[in-house]
């Protein structure tokens, strides 16, 4: 018979194997009670926000640093390494966002120099100059999946072919603006194709979204920004998607994004015509039900473009979308047919708002009364425009003050109309400061078929950093970068 | 910390809110992982549950009064938390990749820390609580009184009913072995 003892020391043994260490503990506890409160006070304007919270805020983050340095000592993961010194030649501006005036980070293809490969570049004067902080190992033939750029020092980038492995995902973290960086476990061998979305909510709390034709959708979650990820949820892939209609590259889950701990949205592969293709969860991921909108959608050919709805706070979001039953949004042809959703309840009703302008369009909002929208023909914002003597359809731009109630037009100048090519993204960090990305692209034109582009080798695309600080009248070009 | 000192604590944090707060939920958060582990054998579960207990400890801390001492009101919002994510539907669903620390024990031990863990979840939700705060967090019984809400004796009946559970269930598997 078992004595006390014996049984004590076994059942404590039995215990510790499932008790690992877990340094992380009281940083993440106090960056989600600084989250609940960032989130708790973010509906109010940014002005009225009081100092107590900003200092608070202050305190937890120095707190969590001093934490964090002294776990760091024990953290079981490889201890970080400087960036890479090394600023390529020739760049190609992929996604990536300005934080506030002055620090931003972005993606950027590299074409030139040492292979196709990625790289993460950062900027502290508001855009004027960048510095490459891609992670150590991140070498050529090195794709960059997803990046997450949570705040000014804050980031995690998730990559395959780091190290020379071609099928591993790994996900990288920096805590002090890509100075250093730690890499995370691997997460599981990725197939041909495959696809990845990532969120974060804040430094630490993150959910991947892996998906390829044989595993279907596979949702990570992580806690410790990246370090380490656990299987959440998984959708296998359905293969009538990818036969009806024939030829569409979508999978199962393609898309995610997270507005608090609890609540997110997954963008679903293929719908059927009964189907929004949007997926909510209000238990962190663990379980999905299909999202309900007022309108069905007109473009079934892949619902993965589609951008998910964006959220200014844990209530307010907006989406726009294609929509077959709304004459009142109809103009000229299919592709037209767009209506702004909003919703004042977390995602549980959606309302139709009037949106200005026509043709494709861009929208954000920077928190739930301000927000803007970019509308012009489908060939200025999705297609490189051709030669500098290629006319260049004027850009308008819309700005609400009342969660896209109404909306007021902009006035824009040169260059953005001119000379800066197609307006890839365009967002507001503040009232007055605004940031965009053009490209143009030097394109020959056959007399035999002057419509279409025709790649002579290697063209002369450029890329260009557009700055208004007049809340979007002028714009000036800061950046550009060439190959 | 001393009674005094988190009275203290808790009057400032009812002033001065967060940063108090979180000297206060500091020396706290390793108990309330370990207890988490213990009920739920899951690390990164074990983390949620520590992470849901401390917001809920953030917005109910006006229920602790001053004076009253942190450990065992934290370690009930703990256990609490254990409880619901035990009974949830999210809890079913989870998928967590096995823990890497057993791969260099020796079989056996790895088969009798499945087993003992496995024994544990049998033996019924209360007595399991009390038995890993007792053993596996080395709290008095007094404490635990307070932790789970009930009395002193009805914690040593608990436990001594749980240990008894516990060494039947396991010699059973030892058998069978």
């Amino acid at each position: 018979m078992l004595s006390d003892s014996e049984l004590q020391s076994r059942l404590v043994a039995a215990l510790e194997e499932v008790t690992p260490e877990a340094p992380w503990l009281t940083y993440s506890v106090k960056a989600s009670l600084a989250e609940v409160d960032r989130r708790r006070s973010k509906p109010r304007p940014r002005i009225r926000i009081g100092t107590r919270l900003a200092a608070v805020i202050a305190l937890v983050a120095l707190v969590a640093a001093f934490v964090a340095g002294l776990l760091l000592q024990h953290f079981p993961v490889p201890p970080p390494i400087p960036a890479s010194p090394h600023v390529p030649f020739g760049m190609e501006w992929r996604e990536g966002g300005m934080i506030d005036r002055d620090v931003g980070w972005t993606l950027v293809y590299n074409t030139w120099g040492d292979g196709y490969s990625d790289r993460v570049l950062r900027t502290t004067d508001g855009g004027h100059s960048w510095r490459l902080i891609t992670p150590p190992g991140v070498t050529s033939s090195v794709e960059v999946k997803a990046g997450s750029f949570i705040d000014a020092e804050h980031a995690s980038v998730t990559v395959v072919g780091g190290f020379g492995d071609t099928s591993q995902l790994y996900t990288f973290r920096t805590v002090d603006g890509g100075a250093t960086w730690q890499v995370g476990n691997p997460t599981p061998p990725a197939s041909i194709g495959f696809e990845i979305s990532t969120s974060f909510l804040d430094p630490l709390n993150g959910w991947l979204l892996y998906t390829d034709r044989l595993k279907g959708g596979l949702l990570y979650r992580t806690t410790d920004g990246g370090i380490h990820w656990r299987l959440l949820a998984n959708r296998p892939a359905d293969d009538a998607s990818f036969t009806d209609p024939p030829g569409v590259y979508c999978y199962t889950w393609c898309r995610v994004q997270f507005v608090s701990l609890k609540r997110g949205w997954i963008r679903m592969e293929y719908p059927t015509a009964h189907q929004s293709g949007l997926f909510v969860t209000d238990d962190g991921g663990a379980t999905w039900n299909p999202q309900a909108l007022p309108l069905e959608l007109v473009n079934l050919q892949c619902p993965c473009e589609q951008d998910l709805p964006q959220f200014a706070d844990d209530a307010h979001g907006f989406t726009i979308r294609g929509a077959s039953s709304v004459t009142q949004y109809s103009p000229r042809d299919p592709q037209d047919h767009l209506a702004l959703f909003a919703t004042d309840d977390g995602g549980a009703s959606w309302s139709v708002r009037p949106l200005p302008g026509a043709g494709q369009m861009r929208i954000g909002f920077r928190d739930a009364q301000h927000g803007w929208v970019i509308a012009a023909s489908a060939s200025t914002l999705q297609e490189p425009v051709g030669r500098s003597d290629a006319p260049y359809l004027p850009l308008p731009l819309y700005v609400t003050s009342d969660g896209g109630r109404t909306w007021t037009p902009v006035p824009t100048t040169q260059p953005l109309q001119s000379s800066a090519g197609a307006l890839t993204d365009l967002y507001f960090v503040d009232a007055k400061t605004a940031f965009a990305w053009a490209l143009r692209v030097e394109c020959v034109r056959t007399p035999d078929n002057p419509e279409t582009c025709i790649d002579p080798g290697m063209p002369p695309d450029t890329n260009t950093l557009l700055r208004s600080d007049d809340g979007g009248r002028t714009w000036k070009a800061i950046w550009v970068t060439k190959f | 910390m001393s009674g005094q000192d988190a009275g203290a604590l808790v009057l400032a944090v009812r002033e001065d809110g967060d940063v108090a707060f979180e000297r206060l939920l500091e020396p706290v958060l390793q108990p309330g992982y370990r207890l988490a582990c213990g009920m739920l054998h899951d690390p990164a579960a074990a983390e949620d549950a520590v992470q849901q207990a401390a917001l809920k400890a953030w917005r109910k801390l006006g229920r602790l009064r001053p004076g009253e001492p942190m450990r065992p009101w934290f370690l009930g919002i703990v256990a609490n938390e254990c409880r619901n994510l035990q009974r949830s539907k999210w809890w079913s669903v989870l998928k967590g990749a096995p823990h890497e620390q057993s791969r260099d024990m020796p079989a056996d031990a790895v088969l009798g820390g499945i087993e003992l863990r496995h024994a544990l979840r049998s033996i019924g939700e209360d007595k399991r609580l009390v038995v890993v705060l007792h053993w596996y967090l080395d709290l008095p019984v007094d404490e635990i009184a307070v932790i789970t809400g009930s009395s002193v004796h009805a914690v040593e009946s608990r436990l001594r009913r749980g240990m008894h559970e516990l060494r039947r269930r396991l010699e059973a598997s030892d058998v069978e072995r």
